[in-house]
């Protein structure tokens, strides 16, 4: 028997209950993403090919305006003359970009699904989530470009001196603390910008602006003085770089700030979700 | 019983009427769980409303409750509550079972998938496993009827198939309890019928129904039992069909009479029944000739009077006659205040045994709103032995003979 009171359902209040719903609910969640999927592509020609196009395009712009409008050092930029510079920025991009889409969906996605939270009830955290796992559909085809482009220059005469190497194994976890920290941030803001749509409008231009201060199209030390520091207090910085380490670098991505970001992502995470889960009777009065 | 499938007891719910916030301070305090304006206790701000108060029914498996009530009535936020949506200010809602709600049929269709996709994806929403929706699927789009357009968006479906496929998918999900709101009332009568044959499959499963509606034949037929909620409160509860009547009174004292409590428009007595002969009688044979006559008052001047008459079946509040003076083309003269009336309609009693209600109403043929109604203003009873049911007496005689030699006649019906 459930019992419903003013404090809410009994079985949803603790956290183990809740777990256990969310997994009836997994279907639903993807689902929901392949409604997502479905829709977006379907009346394009391209269709999943856009999965891959826009990272390409910012990758090729900004190669365009780092290599030829303003000249920046190469050297400094990435580090490694190397590494080509588009290798360097679409690895970047590609999580980026997940980060990015994820998000904007996520925090949108409870009042685009309106007419489910006010109609039928499920646990609501299913909304933020499916987006989310929509836009990861998405990365997962574009990190297959990026893992196969990232052969082709493995393969190439005289250009870089890097190999795969087992560091690779370890991209899967950078994954996972990405999503994580997407989550805490997707419940957290999902549940806003219900409350209050100046979030998705805000999160709109923040956006822009986070991908400045995450290390996505130049590296840290490219940056210097109060800047750098900003950079780095920024959770997305050190899991760019994670990417960077096991992919290309094969180098070990825990280092300090690397463990730092799980950390903050983890607690991100916790927090938003008991946020989330406490405002959430009031989503269908207030939406 | 002592196990109901649904308790709801003592709850009240408070709304706010307008905008949520009035100020960024209220926002930011609220936002932090200090309150803001809206207060978490039982008294009310000045912009706060009861929208349900003091609520209190139980729901047996495999009974059908019903609930009626005028607009605003605090109907869709009680099935809100019962399907977890929103949280009680008050008081515990209990469920046991697997809920299906219907508040929405096809709440979850996106516009840009097919049918197909939408029968899986709705499946989903409804808390249906993939596997099950896929074993259920032919299942489904017969009882939708809807074959032929699988494979069409359904945002070119009509309103009626875009219900149809709604209720079908939910239809079979399998509930304990399945909360129903209004969702037939697109449907033709052939689906319409389709779905209470459904449902009542689901109630002799041992579903525990409540069912919403403003169609009042089909709450007095299916519901066992029915609530009628005004304005957040429970103005009646009980059996279905005297549930009904209430309705009526509690939709007239809101909209057709406001002013019935200050000074009714018009006044109505001595309703009486006649035999042929001119005496008062109350007991008729099945057959007979009456005369129904009653006395209206006016209190207000009326340029076209209609004085109309229904007959109810006092079980079950069936109507079984209404008519109007204006209906049957009698040419009534304006009245003034202070006018009386007296109406007369004869009639023939071809009705089966049992007790039946006169009720009347007065109203200006040109308006809704009446001066006067009443549907339980004076009973008399038909007497007799029971050979016929149903709602008229068609004098009917029965014989039977045995046919020798059928084939040898032709089949007039079949030619």
């Amino acid at each position: 028997m459930t019992t419903i009171s003013s404090r809410g359902a009994e079985t949803t209040r603790d956290l183990a209950g809740r777990v256990s719903t969310l997994c009836r609910y997994r279907e639903l969640m993807w689902m929901l993403a392949w409604r997502d999927i479905r829709v977006r592509y379907k009346h394009s020609i391209l269709g999943a090919a856009w999965a891959v196009v826009p990272p390409m395009a910012m990758m090729l712009i900004f190669t365009f305006v780092f290599g030829q409008v303003v000249q920046v050092d190469r050297q400094k930029l990435t580090g490694d003359l190397t590494l080509p510079y588009q290798l360097f920025a679409f690895s970047g991009l590609v999580p980026w970009m997940f980060f990015a889409n994820g998000l904007t969906g996520a925090i949108g996605s409870l009042v685009a699904n309106r007419q489910l939270v006010t109609k039928i009830y499920f646990p609501r955290e299913v909304f933020p989530l499916s987006a989310i796992i929509s836009a990861f559909i998405d990365f997962l085809i574009a990190m297959v470009v990026l893992l196969i482009l990232t052969a082709c220059l493995h393969f190439l005469p005289n250009g870089w001196s890097y190999h795969f190497k087992w560091t690779i194994l370890l991209l899967p976890v950078v994954v996972g603390v990405q999503v994580i920290f997407m989550c805490g941030v997707g419940l957290l803001g999902s549940m806003a910008n219900l409350f209050y749509r100046d979030v998705g409008f805000l999160f709109r231009s923040i956006i822009q602006l986070w991908m400045f201060v995450t290390c996505v199209v130049y590296q840290l030390e490219a940056t210097a003085g109060w800047k750098r520091v900003v950079i780095q207090l920024n959770p997305m910085t050190p899991i760019i770089r994670a990417y960077r380490d096991c992919l290309l670098f094969g180098r070990s991505p825990f280092d300090t700030a690397f463990v730092s970001a799980i950390a903050v992502s983890i607690t991100v995470m916790l927090a938003g979700w008991w946020w989330f889960r406490r405002r959430e009777f009031e989503f269908a009065e207030s939406i | 019983m002592s196990n109901p499938a649904i308790v709801v007891e003592n709850v009240r719910k408070k709304f706010w009427r307008g905008q949520r916030h009035a100020s960024l301070r209220d926002a930011v305090a609220s936002w932090f769980g200090m309150g803001g304006k809206r207060s978490a206790q039982s008294k009310l701000q000045s912009a706060e409303f009861w929208a349900l108060d003091g609520l209190c029914f139980n729901v047996e498996p495999g009974e059908a409750f019903g609930i009626i009530g005028p607009n605003g009535a605090g109907k869709s936020t009680t099935l809100k509550l019962l399907a977890g949506i929103m949280r009680p200010t008050e008081g515990t809602v209990s469920i046991r079972g697997r809920v299906s709600a219907l508040i929405e049929v096809g709440a979850g269709f996106h516009p840009d998938l097919t049918g197909r996709e939408n029968v899986y994806l709705n499946a989903s929403i409804l808390g249906m496993p993939r596997s099950e929706a896929r074993r259920k699927f032919d299942e489904i789009v017969d009882f939708a009827g809807i074959r032929d357009f699988l494979d069409t968006p359904v945002k070119r479906y009509s309103s009626g198939m875009y219900a149809r496929l709604g209720f079908a998918v939910a239809a079979h999900v399998d509930p304990e309890v399945l909360l129903v709101d209004e969702v037939l009332s697109v449907g033709d009568r052939v689906f319409r019928a389709k779905c209470m044959d459904k449902m009542r499959t689901f109630l002799k499963k041992g579903v525990a129904i409540v069912f919403v509606s403003h169609d009042l034949s089909a709450v007095s037929t299916f519901c066992d039992r029915a609530m009628v909620l005004a304005a957040g409160k429970t103005v009646y509860a009980g059996q279905g069909g005297q549930a009904v009547a209430h309705y009526h009174e509690a939709c007239a004292e809101r909209w057709l009479l406001p002013a019935a409590k200050a000074r009714p428009l018009a006044t109505v007595d001595r309703v009486r029944s006649f035999k042929a002969d001119g005496t008062v009688c109350r007991a008729f044979r099945p057959c007979e000739p009456a005369r129904i006559e009653f006395d209206v008052r006016f209190n207000m001047d009326m340029a076209h009077p209609s004085f109309g008459l229904t007959l109810l079946r006092a079980g079950d509040r069936l109507c079984i006659f209404e008519t109007s003076s204006t209906r049957m083309g009698c040419e009534c003269p304006p009245a003034t205040v202070g006018a009386v009336r007296r109406v007369r309609y004869q009639v023939r009693l071809n009705v089966p045994p049992g007790e039946y209600c006169v009720g009347y109403h007065v109203r200006d043929r040109d308006e809704l709103r009446y001066a006067a109604i009443c549907d339980d203003a004076a009973r008399f009873m038909v007497l007799g032995e029971p050979v016929s049911g149903g709602m008229v007496d068609l004098s009917a005689h029965a014989s039977v003979a045995a046919v020798e030699n059928a084939e040898a006649e032709p089949a007039a019906a079949s030619a």
